[in-house]
């Protein structure tokens, strides 16, 4: 494999080394630090849905000047509790349970574990981080926009996730950062998928036959190709998802939907297309989340 | 180090199991014909998945109580005679033969829900899911129900189906806010959302549906005891998705047809 022969100088500068890195054990860790801040980010809003439970009507210091409409004075409304809930299970799901085992760890320690001197296209590798890392950006804008971050949760279902800003207080400009923010991270994904892929396949050093290979790198290889097919699909269906929210068509709206009152003109669609979509990619998704960390159990043990 | 790993692993396996076999948090009490089937195949799916929790957690309690202290250990390390293969290939067999027998036994179950065509005296009731409430309509002696106009649908006026008067078969139906049903009488529901997705939830009579707009869903059961119901909706609809429910009324049948009467009245 070429990638193997263009041995890059040294990278100078701050942004190059750090920033802009092309080498993997910078990348895994980026993508580690990505994990640890949304996973305390969704922990914070995990609380925050606890506390609403046990104490509805609690005034949270600073909520209210987060969203005012979700939370005015402090206290959480009933739509905003939903809008904390859809962000908590995003964050977790993508950010947290599809970056650190898989991107992470894999980055970092793939490489060295196949006797590689990087991953397969370490430039794709930076790509890959950085629109991972605008997906993180698009969805905690979600947060700050007026009408607050999106009720649906982090499923998503139409109609309530299509219709649009009539469904209910973030069914506007937040559920259309969300879908943007989950299209951006398959892209992200998938483009790391490649990049396992092709590593393992190709860049093993002499000797390191596949059957020789430890456990960990296995379990990244067949976690990246449930990646490929997977998030293939859920990119699919948040384009689609975007068109019907933006561009009046009804991939997931079926005729006669009333929605606050007002009769919606969209026709022909079927909110079960979006959940054969989402499930074809969800399904899959618990996998891609824990065999990262049953090849490093079975790699450790 | 070993020891007490396996004490404890020892101790949550034994809490673990004992919350299930107390059955001090449990399902409701069964108030439909075919919850007791499917209680009885969730037990059996939990004893089967039991069995081979138990086995998993005591033998790696167990090894850990004879293998686990380092300290002083001299023994070489030993490769499994005949490496890992057969124990994997167990495993597979195992794991793979509890799942394909789960799958044709619990298949029954199932098909007895939902393969089965409703019997052909069932009560037949429409049911509207909207943001926030359901709706209930009885056909009425003609036994037929009337077209839904959604473009007629006013929660304001009261019509909450949409009816329009020129359609003949919608001049008996009832429109209620309960869905009440004799005891022991077959009933067939036909789900429909004029919005977003909902789900129809009654636990105690073991029957959950989503539905989904766009379709008209048929769901039917048989419940066999007297009581009130809560019917919740379990499928995120918006807002108000956590004050969204109705009440399922099962009554004796002079009890249901003193009631229907007075429903009709109503319209």
């Amino acid at each position: 494999m070429d990638a193997q022969l263009h041995h890059h100088t040294a990278p100078t500068g701050f942004i190059r080394k750090y920033i802009f890195s092309l080498d993997h054990k910078v990348i895994g860790k980026q993508y580690y630090f990505l994990a640890i801040a949304s996973v305390f980010l969704g922990m914070v809003l995990s609380w925050l849905v606890r506390i609403h439970l046990v104490w509805p009507n609690v005034h949270v210091w600073g909520l209210g000047a987060l969203s005012p409409a979700g939370a005015p004075g402090g206290v959480i409304s009933p739509e905003y509790y939903l809008s904390l809930l859809t962000i908590h299970g995003t964050l977790m799901v993508f950010f947290v349970l599809t970056t650190a085992p898989q991107a992470g760890f894999g980055n970092y320690a793939l490489p060295i574990q196949i006797g590689a001197e990087d991953m397969a296209f370490p430039t794709l590798n930076m790509l890959s981080f950085w629109v991972t890392f605008l997906a993180l950006c698009s969805l905690v804008a979600t947060l700050f926009v007026p009408d607050g971050p999106p009720i649906s949760g982090w499923t998503a279902y139409p109609p309530l996730s299509a219709v649009g800003h009539l469904a209910g207080p973030g069914q506007g400009m937040g559920q259309n950062l969300w879908a943007v923010s989950i299209a951006l991270f398959c892209i992200g994904s998938l483009l790391g998928a490649l990049n396992f892929i092709t590593t393992t396949v190709d860049l093993r050093c002499k000797g390191m036959t596949l059957m020789r290979m430890p456990l960990t790198c296995w379990a990244w290889l067949i976690t990246a190709i449930l990646s490929l097919l997977s998030f293939a699909v859920l990119f699919a269906a948040c384009v689609l998802l975007i068109l019907d929210r933006n561009a009046g068509t009804s991939f997931f709206l079926p005729s006669g939907l009333l929605v606050n009152g007002q009769l919606q003109d969209h026709a022909g669609g079927s909110p079960l297309l979006w959940q054969h979509l989402f499930w074809f990619f969800g399904h899959p998704e618990v996998y891609i989340a824990i065999v990262p960390g049953f090849g490093v159990i079975s790699h450790v043990l | 180090m070993g020891k007490a790993f396996a004490v404890v692993l020892t101790i949550i396996t034994t809490i673990s199991v004992a919350v299930f076999v107390s059955r001090h948090w449990w399902f409701p009490e069964v108030a439909s014909a075919h919850g007791g089937a499917m209680d009885h195949q969730f037990v059996e799916t939990f004893v089967g998945a039991a069995i081979g929790f138990i086995l998993a957690q005591l033998g790696l309690a167990a090894f850990a109580w004879k293998y686990g202290e380092r300290k002083g250990e001299t023994r070489p390390i030993r490769i499994f005679p005949g490496g890992a293969k057969w124990l994997v290939v167990l495993a597979l067999v195992y794991v793979g033969s509890e799942i394909i027998l789960l799958e044709f036994v619990g298949q029954k179950v199932w098909a007895a829900m939902y393969f089965t065509p409703p019997a052909a005296d069932s009560l037949q009731v429409q049911v509207l899911a909207g943001q926030f409430a359901f709706y209930f309509r009885y056909p009425g002696p003609d036994g037929k129900f009337g077209p839904i106009h959604t473009n007629k649908i006013d929660e304001t006026k009261g019509n909450f189906f949409g009816i329009s008067s020129s359609d003949p078969e919608s001049k008996d139906d009832i429109v209620t806010v309960d869905l009440g049903v004799p005891v022991n009488q077959p009933v067939e529901l036909l789900l429909n959302s004029k919005d977003m997705g909902h789900g129809f939830y009654v636990p105690e009579m073991r029957i959950q549906q989503d539905i989904v707009p766009g379709m008209e869903i048929p769901l039917h059961f048989t419940p066999t005891k007297i009581g009130r119901y809560e019917i919740s909706c379990n499928q995120l609809c918006g807002l108000g998705h956590y004050t969204m429910r109705a009440f399922l009324a099962v009554m004796s049948e002079e009890d249901y047809q003193k009631w229907i009467v007075e429903q009709a009245s109503l319209q």
